[in-house]
């Protein structure tokens, strides 16, 4: 489509917050910079000749655009939006760049570009993966808003803090510590565990303030810290904060350097609307035994073949080639996007159910960050 | 007594008079200017092709967007001869045609929203597109005073982008 209307009209894609946390491991910038390096990777994975531009920190493009994951919108010459849709799609863009430009003498097809996503490789293969147990998670968890605090030294591993819902009335905290791939670290267990302090916490009623992982059995591994605590207290507010102090070892993956870092959090109990979710949260749900669809047992997905209602969702993601099918080699491309490369679901297989956050309506009691 | 009523019946008489002469004249001067106007190449003619120009930079001063078949509907009505050129008669008609195809456009397009507010949605796509479409920022809002960084971390105004339709889509790496 670029090729063909970019005489006539300006593309850009708008690279904004991360949308599902843990996917390839990437996991949500903390600075301006570390975004410019999401969409250098993007660029280089996804080939693409069109322009990117980053949504700045605070996500004014995100939240003026409407907040749609893969939103597409069409800006007349006069600076109208005269289209818009939730999720991009080439056909439609096409005819409505017929209708208001004109008809584009040439037709690129998808498969004449060599565009096309390209799954991450793992850096370094020595490097252990999977090795932390498994932690049950309670349903519902959504992501809260957390101010990182000034530091020496680039966030290697980010923290991410979810709570259940209606947090105000008590409930659980899960802290999950996980390594940015962008730096290019791994855990260095040798040095001591991940640990992590709370304090100003006297109005929560925390089951634990001292947080610390559990004994990995090997030297080196890339998986996230997980801390479940409990709320005791039922009578708190969505203005309270608390303090989050994370220690931890890493090394570059090259093995030329090691650094132990102190980093300090701020997190309210306000849920974070540009927070995104956790993969397996929905995803698993939908794509959970995909291979169940293939009534005709031809080891292809058709369109007819899929479940009616999430066809165009279930396309979206999985049809890479946008040729009409989905091939088994698109559906482990897609599934070994998670869990490093494990696939989608827990170990025992079992998919994680929860509701997508998509269909979800917003809490009554959970301000965010527009109406604060 | 007499003198008087007869007096301030005179004026009144010649005032409804000037008035009227007035308002002809002011009219005979906008049809003029009209003409004017659209006769770009001054020959005296208003043909269909000065009469587009016309109304596009019409529609461009008022910024109302243009779709195909906006102007041929627009012509349709002031052509009312069909002959191909427009007299200073039917010029007269270009204000009101131009507000009346405005109007159709508009109810047209609420008629079409709401049957397509009142269809079902046959998928989930379809259904959170639906949501979509009802929150802000609704089509026809205008976009200013944003601003994105691009690749090298320069400042980009969207407002530097008019006069060109433009194609965002929001994306990541997840």
């Amino acid at each position: 489509m670029y090729r063909d209307y970019r005489d006539k009209v300006e593309f850009f894609y708008i690279y904004k917050t991360v949308e599902h946390h843990g996917i390839n491991g990437f996991v949500e910038p903390f600075t301006l910079e570390e975004r410019l390096k999401h969409i250098a990777i993007a660029k280089e994975r996804t080939r693409t000749e069109i322009p990117w531009l980053c949504d700045s920190m605070d996500n004014s493009l995100k939240k003026f655009f409407g907040r749609a994951p893969n939103g597409e919108l069409v800006v007349g010459p006069k600076g109208r939006i005269i289209r818009k849709r939730f999720w991009s799609n080439a056909d439609t863009l096409r005819t409505d760049l017929e209708d208001l430009v004109g008809k584009s003498d040439q037709l690129t097809k998808p498969q004449d570009v060599e565009a096309g996503f390209r799954v991450q490789t793992k850096a370094n293969e020595s490097i252990a993966s999977g090795v932390m147990p498994e932690i049950e998670l309670p349903k519902g968890l959504k992501s809260l808003q957390i101010e990182p605090a000034e530091s020496d030294v680039p966030y290697y591993a980010k923290l991410r803090v979810e709570a259940t819902p209606k947090i105000t009335r008590g409930g659980k905290l899960h802290f999950m510590l996980s390594l940015d791939p962008i730096y290019k670290v791994h855990w260095n267990n040798l040095a001591g565990k991940v640990r992590i302090e709370l304090s100003e916490t006297n109005k929560l009623e925390l089951s634990s303030e001292r947080l610390e992982s559990e004994t990995v059995e090997v030297k080196a591994d890339i998986d996230p810290r997980r801390f479940l605590v409990s709320v005791k207290s039922a009578k708190i507010d969505f203005d309270t904060t608390f303090t989050a102090k994370v220690f931890y070892h890493v090394c570059d993956d090259a093995e030329t350097a090691c650094f132990s870092v102190e980093q300090e959090y701020r997190i309210s109990l306000k849920y974070d609307r540009d927070g995104g979710t956790r993969p397996g949260i929905f995803m698993v749900a939908m794509f959970d035994d995909v291979w169940s669809w293939d009534k005709n047992k031809d080891g292809v997905l058709s369109r007819d073949e899929l479940p009616t209602r999430n066809a165009q969702l279930i396309m979206n993601h999985f049809d890479y080639s946008a040729n009409g099918t989905i091939e088994k080699e698109e559906v482990e491309k897609f599934q070994n996007m998670f869990n490093d490369g494990k696939g989608i679901g827990r170990p025992d297989g079992k998919a994680i159910k929860e509701e997508s956050p998509e269909e979800e309506a917003p809490e009554k009691d959970s301000p965010t960050k527009d109406n604060e | 007594m007499k003198n008087c009523l007869w007096c301030a019946c005179l004026a009144l008489i010649a005032s409804v008079f000037f008035c009227q002469a007035s308002d002809v004249s002011a009219q005979d001067a906008d049809d003029r200017s009209d003409l004017q106007i659209a006769d770009t190449d001054s020959n005296g003619e208003v043909t269909i092709e000065e009469l587009k120009t016309f109304l596009t930079d019409k529609a461009d001063k008022d910024e109302k967007e243009l779709e195909d078949g906006d102007l041929d509907a627009w012509v349709a009505k002031i052509d009312a001869n069909g002959n191909g050129k427009v007299s200073k008669g039917e010029l007269r008609l270009a204000s009101e045609a131009y507000e009346q195809v405005l109007k159709d456009k508009d109810d047209a397009k609420s008629a079409a929203a709401k049957a397509e507010k009142n269809k079902p949605p046959t998928s989930s796509v379809e259904m959170m597109d639906k949501r979509f479409q009802a929150r802000k920022p609704v089509v026809g809002t205008k976009v200013e005073g944003l601003v994105a960084i691009d690749e090298t971390g320069e400042e980009l105004d969207f407002d530097q982008l008019r006069g060109k339709h433009v194609v965002i889509v929001f994306g990541c790496l997840t």
